[in-house]
């Protein structure tokens, strides 16, 4: 039966204790020192005009400091390390006396540095015996068993046998039968304890362990791709169709399932705020086509942020807007990744129009040149181009409505002017194939699309977006789409590479034999204005011209040929093999009787095919040289 | 007439796992997996009833560690059944006794059906011969119905590893379940050698078994910490830290190695610009040559044990091994002459230097089995450059830049040598573990290594399939 060993378990513990302890400080003082002293670009809080001054300061209250720890989970796992750590320390101090553990050594028992030679030795024990004799110490038990353990060690060191059986099993003595226990306490083996010992088991097994793999699970499934629930994907499924347009998305992106715990109205001071906000945006907003007071109210919300006006918010609707404005992210991609699945052009790029618009700030009549700070309806009167890349390209000197503002403010709109973005597009279509890059029906073609970003130097990165008015730090991306004039999507595809130059490579299938124009799209995730469409052409050919794909005779042989094992029975397979050979030859007989009876198309076909190989061999005769060298080559190096 | 249509009758009484209807989420495929595996698990720690417990010594001792089996428990056979019938098959299959064509349906339910029933077949009878064998008594000891009793313990869970892994194989969750079986048990090994708190005395004081809760024992116990150090890191009679720090290393070199292979451009001659790269991984043969080296070793083992019993003193028992007690393990016998003693290897660094020719002749030999084991599998598992080039030709895949060269002879340039160094890597691996005293043995882990390292790239590929199915890209 094997023992329980409490003095044991306390070392099992100590050392399970250093498992937690160790990297729990580690993630706490990382942690703290991320709220300290965390620059402020890591998180996103930079100022580069006195718009941006605002949104930096906010980001920097809500995640730099103290306060950013008090959240439940941290405060838990700090309570939680530090006992921990102060039960290490417990342990460790009434263990280190713990004396049953400790091992024979003969130096330390007769108080001497180990390795000391024969002499010291000699000394030592003579000294130790002599004060812990029998004669001397009398009815003193201590000293007896110390004067025993002496004698002990002194003959380790000094009897050949007696040493030898030290250094092989450790005990002058000999091999000691062989004591093993399991460092666990004991009380789980005292039948008293039985019946709890085993309550404890059965409602960890059958009630804990279960209900929380359980939860977790139920959790866990309830959110799909991209960290966005079900039931979210379900609602879009319903909401979004190839009609959907800007001004119902709010709506639809206020209906999302995350928000659903969130925003139900729970005072009837909630009830009246939003009805008040609502009197405020009715006029912009489209016309409800549910009902429901969550969808309702963030709807409300939204629409207060993109007509621009937070600032009737309270405080706890602020932060419910913010928080729709911070999964709005990920939602608005699950919304075009629906739009891609039911193939609806038109709604996809409508969500991406609203997150743009979502991200400044701005709403569907208003100019675009509100997304520079400072801009009021009032300075947009004054200027005459309404677009703002055109603005951009004014000379500083010459650019019109900023009469009213101050030198810093003007210095605000200029740098805001070299943040935004200038890009070019190219593409080309062609088939990845070495021999020919014509595109033919039914060929995998690639549209390469290239996007430079002007404003940039070469090898800078592009830096955050700037967007005073969305709460949180968002980086650019664009997204290109291709797709049909009669508003299918072929590809829809987000690039985030920060880089100057980006290329990104489209493939699709081939259509049938014609011209066809896509139409591509890029753009911004983020700036209102900026997109790019531009047409791509693609001419199919005929792929009835192309050379068919034909067996090289070295490969088709490859099947005759012997395996491993058949070479190894030769004798059994030789019978065998003939059979199969005659089989073979049959079939292949009536393959040629099947090419006879070929329609006239086919071999005009068949003609066409071998006009175009001759064509192609007469033109690639070059990379079959090559092909060659390199075979001889390989072949002298084996 | 084939010989697998034999199997026909017997199809509807064999129990079977319904392919799941819908796609299995991942959350719910790593459920099952966890499932299965605490089956496993729970499986292995159950000792059997019936049997009077004897001091008989562990002829399987070498195999237990890749056949998953633990001995004394309901995993007393593991997933030895499975794993040789599988092979016995499929080396069958290859060397065309039985006649199987991978694309036709029925033959594929077949030959899964006939390795179920031999699979099944094969735990009744080693269940039989063990118990017949005396390893869990003498028989009239235990009496009839106690034998009876162990065998029908040892068939139904044999059986029921057989429909654990046939559920994870058809979706219901990652990877197979003999592998995963094989991984889970000697990672257990491993884990435990590091942190088992079962503690030791042999006379010198108590002592932990995990090497790691050893360590830390004796930095507290002892006054001298310089010797304490020295003591957890070498210490002789049980798991150290350097035997744990070379698990470690030997883990990442694995690692680092399975990430080694050849890509060779191809593109589908059906429909043009159609292009992708095709692997070909130095471990082209994954952790198979190890497997066939270390079958073979046991079996010889086996062997040379039953012949050192039955007659000691003969010439042809000399020649093919003696054996003698452990020093630290009364009940394994260790080789200590002959054929038996060459193919092992050496136990400690100290044995190396007092017989290098021991050390170099199981060198040699480890590593020219890998190398011929290597090109065999490719053979037998329809991965040689034939079958490969045949499954080219089906779907029309052609080199890129190889146009008047056959596909063959560019597969040829390479299969071979990564099937052949493949083995000798996986060889050399094996040897340095073991010299090294890597726990779990050199075989365990680079098998661990290989399944874990399959399992991931599993994941991995059904995470991509999945955002490329939402029309994700990951990153750019």
């Amino acid at each position: 039966m094997l023992q329980y060993d409490d003095s044991a378990f306390y070392f099992f513990a100590l050392s399970s204790i250093i498992f937690y302890i160790v990297p729990s400080w580690y993630t706490i003082l990382k942690k703290v020192s991320a709220a300290l002293f965390s620059s402020d670009e890591s998180i996103g809080a930079i100022s580069r005009t006195t718009a941006e001054q605002k949104k930096a300061a906010d980001l920097k209250k809500n995640s730099k400091g103290l306060k950013t720890l008090s959240s439940t989970g941290f405060l838990v796992n700090f309570g939680i390390t530090v006992a921990l750590t102060a039960l290490f320390f417990w342990l460790y101090l009434s263990v280190q006396s713990d004396g049953e553990v400790n091992s024979f050594d003969p130096f330390t028992i007769l108080g001497i540095d180990s390795g000391a030679d024969l002499k010291e030795i000699k000394k030592a024990y003579k000294k130790m015996s002599l004060k812990y004799h029998p004669d001397k110490n009398p009815n003193n038990p201590q000293a007896e068993a110390t004067f025993m353990m002496v004698a002990k060690a002194y003959e380790a060191l000094v009897d050949p046998v007696a040493k030898e059986n030290y250094e092989k099993y450790g005990n002058p003595d000999g091999k000691q039968s062989l004591a093993v226990s399991i460092g666990l306490p004991e009380f789980l083996l005292n039948t008293n304890n039985r019946n709890v010992v085993l309550v404890a088991y059965l409602i960890i097994m059958v009630g804990v362990i279960p209900f929380a793999v359980w939860s977790y699970y139920s959790n866990s499934s309830k959110f799909g791709e991209k960290d966005v629930m079900y039931d979210s994907y379900a609602w879009f499924h319903h909401n979004l169709n190839e009609h959907t347009l800007v001004k119902q998305l709010p709506e639809t992106l206020a209906g999302s399932a995350e928000f659903r715990q969130r925003n139900m109205p729970k005072t009837s001071a909630d009830k009246e705020e939003i009805a008040k906000i609502l009197t405020k945006v009715r006029g912009s907003m489209n016309k409800p086509a549910y009902n429901h007071p969550v969808v309702l109210k963030g709807n409300v919300l939204l629409h207060a942020h993109l007509t621009r006006q937070t600032s009737v918010l309270s405080e706890a609707s602020s932060d419910d807007l913010k928080y729709m404005l911070r999964t709005s992210n990920s939602l608005v991609d699950a919304m075009i990744s629906v739009c891609k699945h039911q193939e609806a052009l038109g709604a996809a790029l409508n969500c991406i129009r609203f997150s743009q618009l979502m991200v400044q700030g701005m709403w569907l009549k208003d100019s675009e040149l509100l997304q520079l700070p400072h801009f009021t309806e009032n300075e947009v009167k004054h200027v005459v181009a309404k677009n703002i890349a055109d603005y951009m390209k004014i000379p500083n000197g010459q650019k019109k409505g900023l009469k009213d503002f101050t030198e810093e403010q003007k210095a605000d709109v200029f740098k805001t002017c070299e943040l935004l973005p200038d890009i070019t597009v190219e593409s080309k279509v062609y088939v990845d194939d070495d021999e020919d890059d014509k595109v033919y029906e039914g060929d995998l073609c690639t549209v390469h699309v290239t996007l430079t970003r002007n404003n940039l130097a070469s090898g800078e990165k592009v830096g955050l977006v700037h967007a005073p008015r969305f709460p949180f730090p968002r980086r650019e991306a664009w997204w290109i789409v291709l797709g049909t004039k009669e508003g299918k999507i072929i590809s829809i595809d987000k690039i985030t590479n920060p880089n100057k130059v980006v290329e990104h490579k489209i493939k699709f299938l081939t259509p049938r034999v014609g011209t066809y124009e896509f139409d591509l799209y890029v753009m911004s995730n983020a700036y209102v204005g900026f997109d790019h469409k531009s047409s791509v052409e693609l001419t199919s050919l005929d792929a009835s011209t192309l050379p068919e794909y034909k067996v090289h005779p070295e490969d088709a042989e490859l099947d005759d040929e012997p395996t491993l094992f058949e070479e190894m029975m030769n004798a059994n397979v030789e019978n065998d093999s003939d059979s199969e050979e005659e089989e073979d030859s049959d079939e292949e007989e009536e393959e040629e009787g099947g090419i006879r009876e070929l329609t006239a198309a086919e071999r005009k076909k068949i003609e066409l095919q071998n006009a175009r190989k001759k064509a192609a061999s007469a033109g690639g005769d070059d990379s079959d040289s090559d092909d060659d060298e390199v075979q001889e080559v390989y072949n002298e190096e084996k | 007439m084939k010989l697998l249509h034999l199997i026909r009758p017997i199809l509807p009484i064999l129990p079977e796992i319904e392919k799941p209807t819908h796609k299995i989420p991942k959350e719910e495929k790593a459920l099952w997996t966890a499932l299965a595996l605490l089956i496993y698990m729970v499986c292995s720690n159950l000792p059997l009833y019936g049997v009077i417990r004897t001091k008989t010594s562990d002829p399987f001792y070498w195999m237990r560690v890749i056949l998953a089996s633990n001995r004394g428990t309901l995993m007393e056979l593991g997933v030895s059944p499975l794993v040789s019938t599988g092979m016995v098959l499929q080396l069958l299959a290859g060397s065309k006794v039985i006649e199987f064509r991978q694309d036709d349906k029925e033959d594929r339910v077949l030959f899964t059906a006939a390795q179920k029933v031999v699979g099944l077949f094969t735990t009744l009878v080693m269940s039989g011969a063990y118990v017949l064998s005396g390893m869990y008594g003498d028989i009239t000891a235990i009496g009839m119905g106690n034998a009876l009793l162990i065998v029908g313990q040892l068939f139904m869970s044999g059986l029921i590893l057989l429909l654990l892994d046939e559920m994870l194989q058809k979706g219901y969750g990652y990877g197979s379940g003999i592998s995963l079986f094989i991984a889970a048990h000697i990672s257990e090994t491993i884990l435990w050698k590091a942190f088992s708190p079962t503690t030791i005395n042999i006379g010198n004081g108590t002592e932990f078994e995990g090497a790691v809760l050893a360590f830390f024992h004796l930095m507290i116990v002892r006054p001298n910490k310089i010797l304490a150090i020295r003591e957890g890191l070498y210490r002789q009679h049980l798991p150290n830290l350097t035997n744990l720090l070379s698990t470690c290393l030997i883990f990442a070199l694995c690692i680092y190695m399975q990430g080694w292979k050849v890509l060779l451009n191809v593109k589908s001659g059906r429909m043009r610009g159609a292009e992708h790269k095709y692997p070909i991984k130095l471990f082209y043969t994954s952790n198979m040559p190890i497997i066939l080296q270390t079958a073979m070793v046991s079996n010889l083992y086996f062997i040379s044990q039953m012949l050192y019993t039955k007659s000691p003193g003969s010439i042809v028992t000399k020649f093919v091994g003696t054996w003698a007690e452990a020093p630290s393990n009364a009940t394994s016998l260790i080789p200590t002459g002959g054929l038996a003693y060459y193919v092992s290897p050496p136990t400690t660094l100290s044995a190396m230097f007092r017989d290098p020719f021991h050390a170099v002749f199981y060198l040699m030999f480890t590593l020219t089995a890998c190398a011929i084991f290597g090109r065999m599998w490719t053979e037998v598992s329809g991965t040689s450059v034939r079958d490969v080039a045949r499954k080219f030709k089906e779907q029309q895949v052609v080199m890129k830049g190889h146009r008047d060269t056959a596909t063959s002879k560019v597969l040829s340039r390479y299969i071979p040598i990564a099937a052949a160094l493949g083995g000798v890597c996986i060889g050399v691996l094996t040897v340095l573990a073991d010299y090294m005293g890597a726990i779990g043995s050199g075989t365990g882990i680079l098998l661990t290594v290989t399944i874990i390292y399959e399992f991931y790239e599993a994941i991995m590929v059904e995470n991509q399939e999945m955002l490329k199915a939402l029309g994700y890209k990951m990153g750019m």
